[in-house]
């Protein structure tokens, strides 16, 4: 019985053991998956830390790319605001609202205010308002939202600590990327010595032309004043010369002794006739100056009325003045068809009738006379040529004959004006005259009247 | 019935006037002549003349204006003439030193008659107060008695 429950014991203990050691083995089994499993996890885990690594390093490049960039747009901005520090006009950068966003160098140098007092401050109370100029709030307000560009708008300013300023504005809006604040770029032109010098010129301008109004005025009322008075000589010498010869009739009835009558007949028919005769083509010679100055003031002030003129019957019209004078020099005038040019009717008339008048005056009388009228349209007016084969002009006169009173050969009749008169007539059409010549070969002047 | 003409001279050159007066005469004109030295005695006496009427009974006149002369000039001796209801129908005939366009122009769009450049060619000067004399001659003058 002790064997049988030995033996009950040993067989229990067995299956006991056989148990456990199936438990064992199933442990193990289980070990093994959970071995399995684990070593899956470190795998994962093995990768996963790889995977963290590489994000690491890309985060490091990203934020040497950041740095980088930061230290470029750094770069940019200093750049940018080099440019602006070295544009020598004042520069403003305002938001939408006019706030100062920034300014250059040259603002603060030429309106004397810091930096801290404009940064960040609304345009209008800069430098203790001394910006509030309503025109410019107004313009950058209101003219801005819709165009985006300002042009040279001129604002005129008292500042109290740089005075009064004349300025040019020039306002562009920055172009940024859509959503972002509207940004004004406002560049000052101090334009206030321009605008004084420009003034001052303007000043001048008008004095000078007052001077020059005054001028002519003074010259019509001297040569009218000068005339008037020889009206009287010319007149009174004629009236004595009428008296002279009443006188002479009553003198004739008279009986003289006969050491008298030489004396009288020397101061009846001679002393005053010679006194008469001196007197009379003084004051013809005088008058022709003075007609000639007369000319002149006249001149200078007709108002002038451009036209298109027809200079084939403009030239008809000359031509025709001096029918007379062609027709008795038998002169040969060749004239081509005249193209047409803008001036006014009488001066340019005035103008080649001088000419073609000088023409004839200054013939050469051992050959035939010959005048050849061209005419040229150019691009921008009409090119003229009155060519005689007169006398001609040494060379070193060419220049002095446009002068005034200039009379080159003091045998022929005028007084010199002639010349100076159609170089008027030139320059107040704006053209321009030129002079060929030679002497004994003829001189040809070429005129240029533009459109 | 013809009536006695006045000839009245606005002008302020003694020279001038002696020499207008003595052709007129030798043209045959033997008018009185009415002598002022400028434009404010021309118009005064025009005007005053005007009112007193009756003194002037029978006169037609005729006026001979120079344009330069002191106080008020011949131009505005003529507007005020050729302004008033009664003195525009008086013919003016201008008589000056120079033939500037513009002087001509204005005077002829103020409405004178006539218009003489003094001209240092005497024998000129004489022939065109000759043709002023005969025109007068010719002329019957309306008279200011019967133009109102």
């Amino acid at each position: 019985m002790e064997n049988q429950t030995k033996l009950e014991q040993l067989t229990r203990r067995i299956a006991e053991l056989e148990r456990i050691e199936q438990k064992h083995k199933d442990t193990e089994a289980e070990l093994k998956v959970v071995n399995r499993q684990l070593d899956a996890s470190i795998q994962q885990l093995k990768a996963t830390e790889q995977q963290l690594q590489a994000y690491n390093e890309q985060l490091q490049q990203s934020e040497k790319k950041l740095i980088r960039q930061k230290e470029e747009a750094q770069i940019a901005k200093e750049f940018a605001e080099n440019i602006l520090d070295t544009v020598r006009q004042p520069l403003l950068v305002l938001n939408h609202e006019l706030l100062v966003v920034s300014a250059n160098r040259y603002f603060y140098q030429t309106f004397q205010v810091s930096e801290t007092k404009t940064k960040g401050r609304f345009l209008y109370e800069l430098g203790n308002n001394q910006w509030e100029i309503p025109q410019l709030n107004e313009l950058l307000k209101k003219t801005l939202p819709g165009k985006s560009t300002v042009e040279d708008f001129e604002v005129e300013h008292n500042f109290e600590t740089i005075g009064r300023k004349i300025m040019l504005l020039n306002a562009r809006e920055l172009k940024q990327k859509k959503g972002k604040e509207r940004l004004i770029l406002l560049a000052i032109e101090d334009v206030t010595a321009r605008k004084n010098a420009e003034s001052k010129l303007l000043k001048l301008n008008t004095e000078l032309e007052k001077k020059a109004a005054e001028l002519q005025q003074i010259l019509y009322i001297t040569t009218h004043d000068l005339r008037s008075p020889l009206v009287n000589i010319q007149g009174f010498t004629k009236e004595m010369q009428a008296s002279i010869s009443d006188l002479q009739d009553i003198l004739d009835q008279i009986i003289f002794k006969e050491e008298v009558k030489s004396d009288l007949k020397l101061i009846m028919e001679e002393e005053i006739p010679e006194a008469i005769y001196f007197i009379t083509s003084s004051i013809t010679k005088m008058d022709k100056l003075l007609n000639g100055l007369l000319v002149l003031s006249r001149l200078g002030r007709q108002k002038l009325h451009f036209q298109k003129l027809d200079m084939n019957r403009l030239m008809e019209q000359v031509l025709d003045d001096y029918k007379f004078e062609i027709d008795r020099n038998n002169v040969k005038i060749e004239q081509a068809d005249l193209p047409s040019c803008t001036g006014d009717e009488l001066q340019i008339n005035q103008l080649f009738s001088n000419l073609v008048g000088n023409a004839i005056k200054f013939l050469d009388l051992d050959k035939r006379g010959k005048i050849k009228i061209n005419g040229i349209k150019k691009r921008r007016g009409t090119l003229y040529s009155i060519e005689d084969n007169g006398i001609g002009i040494s060379e070193k006169y060419t220049q002095k004959v446009f002068g005034l009173f200039e009379k080159l050969n003091p045998e022929k009749p005028g007084i010199g004006l002639g010349l100076n008169i159609v170089k008027q007539i030139v320059d107040k059409h704006n053209g321009t005259i030129e002079l060929e010549s030679k002497l004994d070969r003829g001189t040809k002047f070429i005129i240029f009247i533009p459109d | 019935m013809k009536k006695e003409l006045k000839i009245i001279l606005a002008e302020d050159d003694e020279g001038h006037a002696a020499l207008i007066k003595r052709n007129l005469k030798r043209a045959g004109l033997l008018n009185e002549i009415v002598h002022f030295k400028d434009g404010q005695q021309t118009l005064d006496f025009l005007f005053k003349r005007k009112e007193n009427k009756d003194s002037i009974k029978d006169v037609a006149s005729l006026l001979l204006l120079d344009i330069k002369m002191p106080k008020v000039n011949g131009i505005e001796v003529l507007r005020q003439v050729k302004e008033d209801e009664f003195l525009k129908k008086m013919p003016v005939i201008m008589i000056t030193t120079t033939d500037d366009p513009r002087e001509i122009d204005k005077c002829h769009e103020l409405g004178c008659s006539s218009y003489i450049t003094k001209p240092i060619d005497y024998d000129k000067f004489v022939a065109a107060i000759r043709q002023l004399g005969l025109f007068l001659l010719i002329v019957e003058m309306p008279d200011l008695e019967n133009m109102t």
